[in-house]
């Protein structure tokens, strides 16, 4: 054992300001002497080898600490932030700077105040990923209109970027409504869907290691028109988004985070669903929030959409929520959009975690024809909020005409060329209208019929 | 009598895996060597040629014989692991155990392949097939209560090494043999230890992804790390403690994010008795390779110097740490590398 007879004061405190980090320490005989949450620690110590352990969100670091006299320990926490707040290794000036100053003003030749849309891009590490030159990530990109026009592709004159520093921002100013970032490369693309509300400035934020971070990257809406290295409210983001992954997480959020929240209504809007969801009581009933068109589908008024052009589509969050909720076993009857939806969230888990093992994009033509022949769902008080999303959003996309759904299916699942165009198509062409018939009739989920529809239309077939 | 049914699995069609086998490998050698099981010489041949620490041959002079190893292992040129194999394997160890009931009958359960987390409890063990038979799976929770209902088995270890990412779709497969209808009366006491939190991913790590996290780190607790106390034994308590606490950390330095998950079940689940711990021969525990050329310092859990020294690139120190905290010091750049010791009776190899 160690010997108790000296001890010493210590402090433990970090460079940044990071509400609900968990530390544990533990000493040199392995045993744990403090575990909680806490910013900063004071304890009385014994001579030893120690180890700290912070952990924030999924990201955890550990650091040793000799305690041989009394000693202020004052520490970095390298957390991944793909916002470049606060002081993370993340977050340098060459980061937040420029990030804060094309938020204010627009990067295009004729500088503009009060950009509407930010887009802001970099590595975790500038010195790190040589492979990654910022300039040549800008063709990758453009901003899509609801038409399926492209506003802008970004370039070196509407853009800004340093390849030295390894970063890129775009930033512009647009109508309200609804539209589109495409990122495509060779092989693979992305369609992500975002809007535009009045007095919101909507900010997109990636960062890229070796490859894009697509996992983490996320979009933000802000009433305060502008991006602040300070903003405490992207971490607040961080957690919701974790409590969206897995409901346990929840509890990470502190009085106060509610308290930031309350001051953003995007997140008001986030996190209604997640207490409403939890059976929770809304900390923040009273305060404004933002309906972005996928929420006004949860809610009972969904005429409240004012566009009928402003189509909803799945948003990252409402993927995530989709989910969550099948992960509860609710039953998704016919085989409607969400269901299918849902089954592209899958894959694009998969597709993000490990190789592609699954060419979602056959799916695409397929959705197209479905969609088409479908009929409109009837909405009941009784469904359940993500029955009654799936159907909504399925009659949404039923009443648009083909170019329209066509586009709103690419922002699901990627356009990517279909090989085998004409025999995916009839197959599933033949198999709109019987797969729920089957599905219920063999008491299997919808989309298991679609994946193996010969096996199993042979065997309803049979028993027919 | 012990038995063990050990599955590796790395040639899926769309997404082959790197790791699995020889880490079902490395752990039907760990359970051969330390002769926790017996294994015919067919069976020991297939792990044979692996570069390991451990010395088969001295295990083969009094271990051969009973074929109670069942191994399972994937190539370019077999279509393992098939529900049938897999069924059949332990079908033939559960009705050896009927036999030796009399006895007390241990049986190891290893898998390492792709899985999917159906439930908590059940894992979709993923076949040979899998993905492009997307149901090519077989549950967990079904393998392990057959192995219950049998009632011959009074320990069953189960270990999973697999990713337990969610998806509810998927249709695990239940035994095709018979699984529910006992033959003995036993009630085992159970340990399971899952690679990863249920949602989440497994990894494979090292330069060539070679071997996996969670099963590295298992054969060194198996080794000897897990005897936390210094017991001189590994139980099944000491085991999942040791998964729960540390492997976290184990896995931060390997760069991956991963927790495990073990639990035991049974009157008895926490006091399994697993293997014993071999006191280490050698005068030194921990071999530390140097990448710089530089003044560094070792310091002991009581913060004393325990050696300084000039080091240049490729030197190597080789000192008895105790259990516990060590800290590596560069006494240029002030770097500092903490040493985690969590028995004097294993090796540890250190970077520095």
């Amino acid at each position: 054992m160690l010997s108790s007879e000296n001890k010493y004061h210590v402090t433990i405190s970090f460079n940044q300001r990071i509400e609900g980090i968990l530390l544990s320490l533990v000493n040199g005989i392995l045993e744990t002497v403090y575990t909680g949450v806490a910013e900063q620690l004071s304890l009385e110590l014994p001579v030893g080898i120690y180890k700290l352990r912070a952990k924030f969100i999924d990201y955890m670091q550990e650091y040793p600490l000799i305690i041989d006299e009394n000693k202020n320990f004052r520490l970095d926490f390298d957390y991944p932030s793909v916002a470049p707040i606060l002081s993370f290794r993340t977050t340098h000036e060459y980061f937040h700077g420029n990030c804060e100053y094309f938020s204010k003003f627009t990067t295009e030749k004729e500088e503009k105040a009060n950009p509407s849309l930010l887009f802001f891009g970099a590595k975790y590490d500038k010195d790190k990923f040589q492979n990654v030159i910022m300039e040549k990530l800008l063709s990758n990109y453009s901003v899509i209109n609801s038409d399926n026009e492209t506003l802008s592709q970004f370039d070196s004159v509407n853009a800004k970027f340093s390849n030295d520093y390894g970063w890129l921002a775009f930033s512009t100013k647009l109508q309200n409504g609804q539209y589109f970032l495409k990122w495509n490369n060779e092989s693979e693309c992305r369609i992500f869907p975002f809007y535009i509300f009045d007095n919101y400035q909507t900010q997109f934020f990636i960062r890229y290691s070796t490859l894009p971070d697509f996992e983490n990257c996320f979009f933000f809406y802000t009433k305060k028109m502008c991006f602040s290295v300070d903003a405490e409210e992207y971490l607040v983001l961080d957690k919701i988004l974790f409590a969206f992954k897995d409901y346990s997480n929840y509890k990470l959020l502190t009085e106060k985070d509610i308290s930031i929240i309350q001051q953003h209504p995007y997140l008001v809007t986030l996190i209604h669903i997640l207490q409403s969801e939890l059976s929770e009581k809304l900390d923040c009933e009273d305060c404004e929030h933002l309906l972005l068109p996928d929420l006004i589908l949860l809610s009972d008024n969904p005429n409240e959409i004012e566009n009928d052009e402003l189509l909803p589509v799945i948003s990252s969050v409402m993927n995530k929520y989709s989910y969550n909720k099948k992960n509860k076993k609710v039953s998704f009857k016919p085989a409607s959009l969400i269901d299918r939806t849902i089954d592209h969230v899958r894959y694009d888990l998969f597709w993000n975690n490990f190789s592609k093992i699954d060419n979602t994009i056959d799916w695409l033509d397929l959705y197209s024809k479905f969609i088409n022949k479908s009929d409109l769902f009837p909405v009941s008080k009784s469904d359940n909020q993500i029955v009654k999303l799936g159907k909504r959003v399925a009659n949404k996309f039923a009443k648009a005409n083909k170019d329209t759904i066509e586009v709103r299916l690419n922002s699901l699942i990627g356009k990517i060329q279909v090989e085998n165009f004409e025999s995916n198509i009839n197959e599933t062409f033949n198999s709109i209208g019987d797969v729920s018939e089957i599905a219920d009739k063999l008491n299997l989920p919808p989309t298991k019929v679609l994946r193996n529809y010969e096996t199993y239309k042979g065997i309803y077939d049979k028993l027919k | 009598m012990n038995y063990a049914v050990v599955i590796g699995i790395d040639h899926y069609d769309k997404k082959p895996l790197s790791a699995a086998v020889s880490d079902a490998k490395g752990f039907a050698k760990y359970l051969f060597s330390k002769k926790l099981v017996s294994g015919s010489a067919d069976t020991i041949n297939k792990f044979k040629d692996e570069h390991t620490e451990i010395n088969i041959d001295k295990a083969l002079q009094d271990n051969t014989g009973t074929d109670n190893l069942k191994l399972l292992l994937s190539d370019t040129d077999n279509q393992i692991a098939d529900n049938k194999d897999i069924d059949k394997a332990i079908d033939d160890v559960i009705q050896d155990a009927k036999k030796h009931r009399a006895e007390k009958n241990r049986l190891y359960f290893y898998f390492a392949g792709h899985g999917m987390g159906v439930t908590y409890d059940k894992t979709a063990l993923c076949l040979r097939f899998w993905p492009n038979w997307f149901n090519h799976c077989i549950s967990s929770s079904d393998y392990k209560s057959w192995l219950i209902n049998k009632g011959v088995f009074d320990e069953i270890l189960i270990f999973l090494d697999c990713c337990r990412e969610y998806d509810q779709n998927i249709d695990a497969k239940s035994p095709f043999p018979d699984w529910e209808t006992p033959i003995g009366d036993k009630s085992p006491n159970i340990l399971i230890c899952n690679a990863t939190m249920y949602g989440k991913l497994s990894f494979e790590v090292g330069a060539d992804k070679k071997r996996g996290a969670f099963t590295s780190f298992l054969i060194q607790s198996l080794n000897g790390d897990a005897d936390r106390k210094n017991e001189g034994i590994i139980t099944s308590n000491s085991l999942k403690n040791h998964i729960n606490n540390n492997f976290e950390t184990y896995a931060t330095q390997q760069g991956k994010y991963q927790r495990g998950d073990a639990f035991t079940q049974g009157t008895n689940g926490d006091a399994i008795v697993i293997c014993e711990v071999e006191n280490l021969v050698s005068a030194h525990n921990c071999e530390i390779t140097f990448k710089r050329n530089s003044n560094v310092t070792l310091k002991g859990r009581d913060t004393k110097p325990i050696r300084t020294d000039d080091v240049t690139e490729g030197d190597k120190w080789n000192c008895k740490l105790e259990q516990g905290f060590s800290v590596l010091i560069d006494n240029h750049t002030n770097e500092k590398k903490l040493i985690e010791n969590y028995s004097e009776n294993t090796m540890s190899y250190v970077k520095f």
